[in-house]
């Protein structure tokens, strides 16, 4: 009995100490991490007729979870078939990935067929995509959707200022947000009829609103438009490299009993005036200042962009007259989310108005940063993001800018439609001088 | 005749004070006097029981044969300990605190033991970097963070009690804890811990012999915890990080949740075999496994972490007599395995989806142990406890995707001696403590740094600790003496030590106390 006690133990024993000497190298993807096999493919449109091949290919993939990014290139594929028609969907690389949540980034060249053509930036996007192992005998496939990014030569927006500034006190200051529009172009061009209008949709809140129109339009709920008709009126010239100020309160905040942190507006261009319904809530409207028309507001106060960066801008021109926009069906949206929690499922409708995207001259997409979820508008508007805050409810946002970079050697600001290349955060600063 | 009174009175005083000069002088041969007699139960409970024991925390009857006399000890005091450079930032620089005590092992009759124990402390735990979390080492890798280094002010509450009974050949026992810490901080960034921990053990034995028991044990347990963190400062930033493990984040989370809650358990089984004298061979065996979620509370209470644990333990030892000899050898083996899982989601546009998980995290400790204890009675006054050891330990930390890595091995010698000197009515113990741990091996990984580079430093400074060699000291000094008759004693006690690593980094650590034993 003693003999087999003390055995028994022995044997524990050395279990024990053999478990100690195991190789504990790293070994590279180990069977902890299970990793998902899936097909890459692009879609083209009609609109990639005239293209022969993309070439330098590079692909994002991001981790959503854990922030990695991984990328490769692939060095071209054709577009045309053997007979020689365009491909609706081109299979580019097989991916070997962790299983997670994926945003999923593209951009390559386009080779025109016409020689008079130079290669063109196409890009594509792909948001919360879950790629899992599948069990399924065929290998899983996703298709990026390209396009042609909207890179006009024409007026973009140069700077956002929606974080408002601190008083010494230390409470926030409201009036002074501001928009900076600039002709980038080498041309003058007539800001008569430029509207500005903020998204329908914000970052913070992503639901599965229905109908889907990001492809066609962008929603908004609130537009405001500088006066006259684009094409038609010219009383508004912007010499090339000029700018526009559009701002909230056009007076100057730095006089007492206002704000000496803030910025003196009262040489703005244009400001937007809000006719409040609440007489306790009224604006400033400075009669030296040309006042926006507001075609649409949600608000029945007030209006300024949000301080904490959640939604996006967009900036252009009407296709049709103030009140064919603000009567006409083709522009009003009406949609809805399905709100579900526990057994509680209820319909939350909304309504706003719609601008088609051919409509729109440029966008600058807001979040906070590393924190973008989801495309509030269409990305061949705007790939990328911009941000003024870190975190929410930054205490530090107070005062900065996104600001547009500016190209020393062309003299021209950055515009590759992509926010988060092309813009800066910066201290704000009205009459900020690019060079 | 005047000057013979003087003389007369200086002789009459001499002869009563002789007495107690020479009872002062008194060396306690050959046997123990009635006070000493009681001082004896200190000296079994601080300097023979834990070196020659086979008391086992988890193994409940072993407490039957071990706990022979009777003591109760009441203990108040301060510790203090620090460091240049933490070993682990994430558990801090060091502590100070004060502490109150009470320990208890009754014999209640020859068959039944009863223990108890319960423990306050307040104090504070320093120099904090990159955790915001109380019970780093039940909760690690999934910790809050914040870029700040920060002290955090603690209480901390133990309450343990156990029973165990013989019958016949059947041995049972049980024993419950109830553990609670807080630990908070009264400026930026403002964490709020509590967490509370409950263990239940029980077991029994079965005398498959005059001397021998064998024994089978369980013991199960449950831990909480709840976090948040709140900033005050209008002016402040507010980026808080849900860390995952040698640098990494889970990044999807960053920003605001600062609502954490922290739910687990754990469950251990072992076998045993000892002899009823003490003397002979003893073993055990046992294996613990442990489980911890980690959910955000203030983001619909999703779980996104887990933490598995898996610890071997094994021991063997022999315990004899010789002469004036008490010897034991004792060969002790460790191997704990611990998995972190990460749970991924969908995009959350309907409540959250989990859609995939993994394991990238792993810590692996090995250790083994081969020490021999020796009590050496020079007369039954003065007894000498040798204790050399020798240690190999093992520790490997891992993130496969980023590859990333630290392990390290070392091996520790160390030398404890203790003096013990019984005085007819007091009893005066002294220690000296040394180890020397050599590093025989390292290997750190740190790939893509940029994921997220700001904590690349603390883990730098955490494999230059950790990958240092270093010698440290120690001295313990108690003073046990008889003060009145309801008390076995009154004792004052200090125990001091430092530690010296080669790269010119240093810790320290202090504790002054004093109680009584009843």
């Amino acid at each position: 009995m003693k003999t087999l006690i003390k055995t028994f133990f022995a044997i524990i024993l050395v279990s024990v100490l053999f478990n100690s000497c195991t190789n504990d190298d790293v070994s590279p993807g180990g069977s902890a991490v299970n990793y998902a096999k899936f097909g890459l493919d692009i879609s083209l449109s009609q609109a990639f007729s005239g293209v022969d091949s993309l070439v330098s290919i590079k692909v994002k993939v991001h981790n959503v979870s854990t922030g990695r990014d991984s990328t490769f290139t692939v060095p071209s594929v054709k577009c045309l078939d053997a007979e020689g028609k365009l491909q609706s969907s081109i299979s580019i690389d097989t991916l070997n990935i962790a299983e997670g949540l994926y945003n999923v980034e593209l951009e390559a060249n386009a080779v025109h067929h016409s020689k008079l053509k130079t290669k063109s930036i196409v890009r594509g996007n792909l948001m919360n995509q879950s790629l899992v192992k599948s069990t399924a005998s065929t290998l899983p496939r996703f298709a990026i959707d390209l396009f042609f990014p909207n890179m006009g030569n024409g007026f973009v927006i140069a700077e956002i200022f929606a974080a408002r500034t601190l008083r010494p006190s230390g409470d926030p200051y409201t009036g002074d947000q501001y928009f900076r529009i600039t002709n980038n172009s080498d041309e003058v061009l007539y800001a008569d009829g430029l509207f500005i209008a903020e998204s329908a949709f914000q970052q913070m809140i992503h639901q599965d609103y229905k109908p889907y129109v990001l492809d066609k339009e962008t929603p908004v709920q609130y537009i405001t438009k500088i006066p006259g008709m684009h094409g038609v009126d010219k009383k508004y010239p912007v010499q090339p490299g000029a700018s526009l100020i559009i701002c909230d309160n056009a007076i100057d905040h730095t006089t007492a009993g206002r704000n000496p942190n803030s910025f003196n507006l009262s040489k703005a261009n244009f400001e937007w005036y809000d006719e409040s319904t609440n007489p306790r809530v009224t604006d400033i409207d400075n009669p030296d200042v040309p006042n926006m028309e507001r075609l649409y507001t949600y608000s029945r106060t007030i209006w300024g962009p949000h301080d904490r960066g959640f939604y996006s801008y967009v900036m252009g021109f009407l296709g049709v007259d103030n009140h064919t926009f603000t009567t006409g069906k083709d522009y009003q949206y009406d949609y809805s989310y399905r709100f579900v929690y526990g057994t509680t499922v209820k319909d939350m409708k909304f309504h706003a108005v719609k601008v088609p995207n051919t409509w729109i001259v440029d966008a600058v997409v807001l979040a906070i940063k590393d924190k973008k979820k989801w495309n509030v508008i269409s990305p061949t508007l705007d790939n990328g993001y911009a941000w003024f805050s870190t975190v929410d409810h930054d205490q530090q946002r107070y005062g900065k800018s996104v600001r547009r970079k500016y190209d020393a050697r062309k003299h021209k600001l950055i515009d590759t439609n992509d926010s988060q290349n092309d813009f800066e955060t910066v201290k704000a600063d009205p009459w900020y001088v690019f060079k | 005749m005047s000057s013979n009174r003087p003389c007369r009175y200086s002789l009459f005083v001499l002869l009563c004070v002789s007495p107690l000069c020479g009872a002062a002088q008194e060396h306690i041969q050959p046997s123990l006097s009635s006070h000493s007699h009681s001082l004896e139960a200190v000296r079994e409970t601080t300097l023979r029981l834990p070196s020659l024991s086979y008391l086992n925390p988890s193994d409940i009857v072993s407490n039957l044969n071990e706990f022979t006399p009777s003591l109760s000890q009441v203990q108040a005091g301060y510790r203090h300990d620090g460091a240049s450079l933490a070993v682990d930032a994430q558990q801090g620089t060091g502590a100070e605190l004060m502490f109150f005590r009470v320990q208890s092992h009754l014999r209640i009759s020859k068959k039944s033991v009863a223990w108890g124990e319960a423990v306050y402390e307040n104090g504070s735990r320093q120099g904090i970097s990159w955790n915001l979390n109380s019970d780093y080492q039940r909760v690690f890798p999934y910790v809050i963070a914040d870029t700040a280094t920060v002290s955090m002010r603690r209480e901390y509450y133990l309450f343990r009690g156990g029973y165990a009974h013989q019958m016949n050949r059947l041995s049972i026992g049980a024993e419950m804890s109830y553990r609670s810490t807080i630990e908070y901080r009264d400026r930026d960034p403002r964490p709020k811990n509590t967490t509370l921990d409950v263990q239940l053990h029980f077991g029994g034995g079965y005398a498959v012999s005059a001397r021998r028991v064998v024994g089978l044990y369980a013991g199960v347990g449950k831990y909480t915890q709840q976090s948040d963190v709140q900033f005050m400062n209008p002016q402040g930033n507010r980026v808080l990080y849900h860390l995952t493990g040698l640098g990494m984040q889970y990044f999807r989370f960053k920003g605001l949740q600062n609502g954490v809650k922290y739910e687990g358990g754990n469950y251990s089984a072992g076998l045993s075999t000892h002899t009823k004298d003490g003397l002979g061979l003893q073993a055990s065996t046992d294996l613990e496994y442990e489980n911890i979620q980690k959910r955000l509370s203030s983001e619909r209470d999703i779980p996104i972490c887990d933490v598995f644990q898996t610890k071997w333990r094994g021991e063997l030892s022999w315990t004899g007599q010789w002469r004036q000899w008490d010897c034991k050898a004792t060969f002790s083996a460790e191997t704990t395995k611990r998995e972190g899982q990460e749970r991924y989601y969908d995009s959350g546009l309907t409540n959250y989806k989990e859609i995939a998980s993994s394991r990238p995290f792993i810590y692996q400790h090995q250790g083994m142990q081969l020490s021999l204890s020796a009590l050496y009675k020079f007369t039954p006054a003065i007894w000498l406890v040798m204790l050399p050891r020798l240690a190999y330990d093992v520790d490997n930390t891992q993130y496969l995707t980023p590859v990333r890595q630290l392990k390290t091995a070392f091996l520790v010698p160390s030398l404890k001696l203790d003096l013990s000197r019984m005085f007819s009515r007091s009893l005066l113990s002294v220690g000296f403590l040394s180890h020397v741990g050599r590093q025989v091996h390292h290997h750190f990984v740190f790939t893509e740094p940029q994921v997220f580079d700001k904590s690349v430093g603390m883990f730098r400074n955490n494999a230059f600790m950790q990958q240092a060699s270093y010698w440290d000291a120690g001295l313990h000094i108690r003073y046990d003496f008889r003060l009145v008759r309801s008390l076995t004693s009154a004792f004052m006690q200090m125990q001091l030590g430092r530690r010296w690593y080669d790269n010119h980094q240093h810790g320290h650590n202090l504790e002054i106390s004093m109680g009584v034993t009843l």
